[in-house]
């Protein structure tokens, strides 16, 4: 395992795309210290940032330090694992293609935006526009799965495509805005306005007290049990998800969209969080559907009491 | 117009930069060095012209002690070429001469360039990007348009001609009988000034125009909408549908929306909403949709932002290229997370208006400022100059909201170098110590 830690806090943004295991496994310990990063608007070499130990054989980076400015960890990576122990800014993962993403802290906005494969786990918080599309570009994240335990902002989901979203806690407005396809699915509260301009797509609120309160454009037809929700249940715990929602004690308090400190790792998937994970998707879901000032071929499932 | 004293002169045609109405119409008396009558002005232009007097103010002042302009120049150029995460900030009540310069400037430096947009119709900007605009100019609104609808703003007082001048009173080509010809329509969270002048009010709970809009779109294309509606939105579904009709069956109608849209809960999305309505609206008639812009030259700042960069605000030049992002590259943002370590400020007050985060990161880097009047943000700037006002002193272009550029009359004289002066030297400088741009070379502004 290659472990980057940081000893030079950047006072500003630091924009390291480079840090990716399918790039720095293959080099040498010299190139890798070569490798450009963006410090403001000026190129410098990654060796000033960051010290390095292990080796990439295991084709697994693993970063610390002071991460708030680093900007585009993990960007466009295609294979390999990359660990962060701290909280990366924005866009970390962003149009990632394969591999896995594990952060132990919170992240900022974008995150995963626009990918098309791959894993990223977040045990703490992630900010605003998860998976979402950048501006005027038409549709977000287009495969792969994001695991978010703790809160996350707004827009989360913006124009998804396809791909799965899950938030342990708290999202703010507008969650799945937009989306084309896909599936999100928040454990905690949500905020105004979920699933506008749905056109295909799930989204599913397993908290039956989330606060949701449907848009006058969508309808509900039903109250139903769907199989493929407790088959997305057993693939969640299968990655040892772990819902701040169902292991905090304090779950739903903090309100949506603000992102908290991040306070070490919580029991990641212990028998008890996977219980009451596998429990959440039991039983009957009521069905909105629309949006109908868009294609309305969307579905809101939301947990009935 | 006869001048009564060798004193008094008048300027006619002249324009107001007030507000985004840039009434080109203006007649000025202007005694000495003061402008003595506003013919034609609102309210809010008399404001403008009648209360400018001199300035005893130095040309330059660095770090709290006047200075000669060349001077400040010099440290204003070395504390932008040595920053590594510039911001340069305003822009909107100034030339769009000046504003090209600007940008320019953030090019050499790698820096951002944002305006005045990003903390006003920013979020209409990233709705024209998502869904697009269907635009149309003043002046089609006045010879076409029947239907008149305000969203979310006051013109009454905030633009105080625009009714009288552009949209619901003047006669028209196809609209002969001017007030009576127009339906005019006004949504907002409370009654305001502009409330008589509407034929029909809807008075809508605040922070709920996205369910209304939203609802609207569903409504035109015949989709029932759920009757807890007016619940949501405090009017009842019969007005909503009534409103769907008239908008349906207008000849030209438009929509226009202000800061009661872009800055309340929803932001950009509440935007995209009414573009989509407008949008969809014109599977039925012909529809526009235009934001109602605040400042005078704010529309220029978007529009010389975007010929230059490709985007019209929150534009980052550090590789070289433009990237847009706001929340990202906006300078309320950016400041507040402390990310900034220098700032050109043009024509702009931060330190009276952003958030406390943002003032106090402002306060902690180095900073340079140019304004025609002494404001918070210049009297703690590291170097200030004291500008020309445009309009009043400098002549140049700006941009109307409906995006018409319109020449500016200057009436008085100033002792003070304009905007433009002062940034063309600094890019000059700025060219120098980076080593770049000889004397023949292409630059973005289009000046050697």
């Amino acid at each position: 395992m290659l472990q980057l830690t940081m000893y030079t806090i950047p006072s500003v943004p630091l924009e390291a795309e480079c840090v990716r295991p399918d790039v720095l496994c293959s080099l040498s310990e010299e190139e890798v210290l070569r490798q450009k990063v963006l410090y403001g608007n000026r190129e410098e070499k990654l060796g000033e940032f960051f010290r390095l130990s292990g080796s990439g054989e295991s084709g697994e980076v693993h970063v610390e330090g002071e991460l708030g400015k680093v900007k585009w960890l993990g960007a466009r990576m295609r294979a390999g694992r990359l660990v962060i122990h701290g909280s990366p800014g924005m866009h970390l993962g962003s149009e990632m293609r394969g591999g896995a993403i594990e952060v132990f802290g919170n992240v900022g906005d974008w995150l995963g935006a626009e990918m098309r494969g791959g894993l990223i786990h977040v045990h703490g918080d992630a900010g605003h526009l998860v998976g979402a599309a950048y501006r005027g570009s038409r549709a977000g994240m287009r495969g792969g799965v994001i695991l978010v335990e703790g809160n996350a902002g707004f827009e989360i989901g913006h124009g998804i495509r396809r791909g799965l979203i899950a938030i342990g806690g708290d999202v703010g407005d507008f969650c799945g805005v937009n989306a084309i396809a896909g599936t999100i699915v928040v454990f905690g509260r949500v905020g105004w306005r979920v699933g506008a301009g749905l056109k295909r797509g799930s989204v599913v609120l397993l908290d039956p007290t989330s606060g949701f309160s449907p848009l006058p454009t969508f309808r509900q037809n039903g109250v139903c049990e769907l199989v493929w929700l407790r088959v997305l249940a057993r693939q969640l715990a299968q990655w040892r998800f772990a819902p701040r929602a169902l292991t905090a004690q304090n779950a739903g308090q903090s309100p949506a969209g603000e992102t908290g400190q991040y306070e070490g790792s919580v029991a990641t998937g212990d028998n008890d969080t996977r219980t009451r994970l596998l429990a959440r998707f039991q039983g009957r879901f009521r069905r909105y559907c629309g949006d109908f000032a868009e294609l309305p071929k969307g579905e809101i499932l939301v947990r009935a009491l | 117009m006869d001048t009564q004293t060798d004193a008094l002169r008048v300027i006619e045609n002249a324009t107001c930069t007030f507000c985004g109405c840039v009434c080109d119409d203006m007649v000025l008396k202007v005694q000495g060095d003061r402008i003595v009558e506003a013919k034609n002005a609102c309210v809010l232009g008399k404001a403008w012209f009648l209360n400018h007097h001199p300035e005893e103010r130095p040309v330059a002042v660095v770090k709290g002690k006047p200075a000669s302009l060349d001077e400040a120049v010099e440290q204003a150029a070395e504390i932008l070429v040595n920053a590594r995460y510039p911001v340069v900030y305003g822009l909107s009540d100034t030339t769009c001469e000046a504003q090209r310069v600007a940008v320019a400037i953030a090019d050499w430096i790698g820096g951002c360039v944002d305006t005045t947009t990003s903390v006003c119709h920013g979020p209409s900007g990233m709705a024209f990007q998502g869904v697009g605009e269907v635009t149309c100019s003043l002046g089609e609104v006045k010879n076409r348009a029947d239907l008149i609808v305000f969203w979310g703003c006051n013109p009454a007082e905030s633009h105080p001609r625009h009714m009288t001048r552009y949209s619901t009173m003047p006669r028209g080509l196809f609209v002969p009988k001017g007030r009576k010809d127009r339906t005019v329509v006004l949504v907002d969270v409370r009654r305001t000034k502009t409330a008589p002048a509407a034929d029909i009010f809807l008075q809508i709970k605040p922070r709920k125009d996205f369910e209304a809009l939203w609802a609207l779109r569903a409504l035109i294309k015949g989709v029932p909408v759920d009757p807890k509606l007016e619940e949501e939105t405090g009017i009842t579904l019969t007005q909503w549908q009534d409103l769907a009709e008239r908008l349906k069956s207008c000849k030209f109608g438009v929509l226009f929306f202000g800061m009661g849209l872009s800055m309340t809960r929803g932001k950009h999305l509440n935007v995209e909403a009414a573009l989509a309505l407008a949008r969809d609206l014109n599977q039925f008639t012909k529809f526009y949709i235009k934001p109602m812009r605040g400042h005078g030259n704010v529309t220029g700042a978007d529009n010389v932002v975007s010929w230059q960069t490709g985007y019209p605000f929150g534009v980052n030049l550090a590789r070289g290229y433009p990237r847009f992002n706001p929340g990202e590259y906006t300078t309320a943002d950016l400041l507040a997370r402390g990310e900034a370590d220098a700032a050109l400020i043009v024509a702009s007050d931060p330190l009276a208006n952003f958030s406390q985060p943002a003032r106090e990161h402002l306060l902690r880097i180095p900073y340079v400022a140019l304004d025609p009047k002494e404001t918070p943000t210049t009297r703690h700037a590291t170097v200030a100059f004291t500008t020309a006002p445009y309009g009043i002193s400098v002549a140049g272009t700006v941009y109307r909201m409906d995006d018409v550029p319109i020449r500016l009359r200057p009436a008085l004289p100033s002792p003070y170098p304009s905007d433009e002066e002062v940034l063309r030297r600094l890019e000059r400088r700025i060219r120098q110590l980076l080593g770049i741009g000889s004397e023949t070379g292409t630059l973005i502004s289009g000046q050697p």
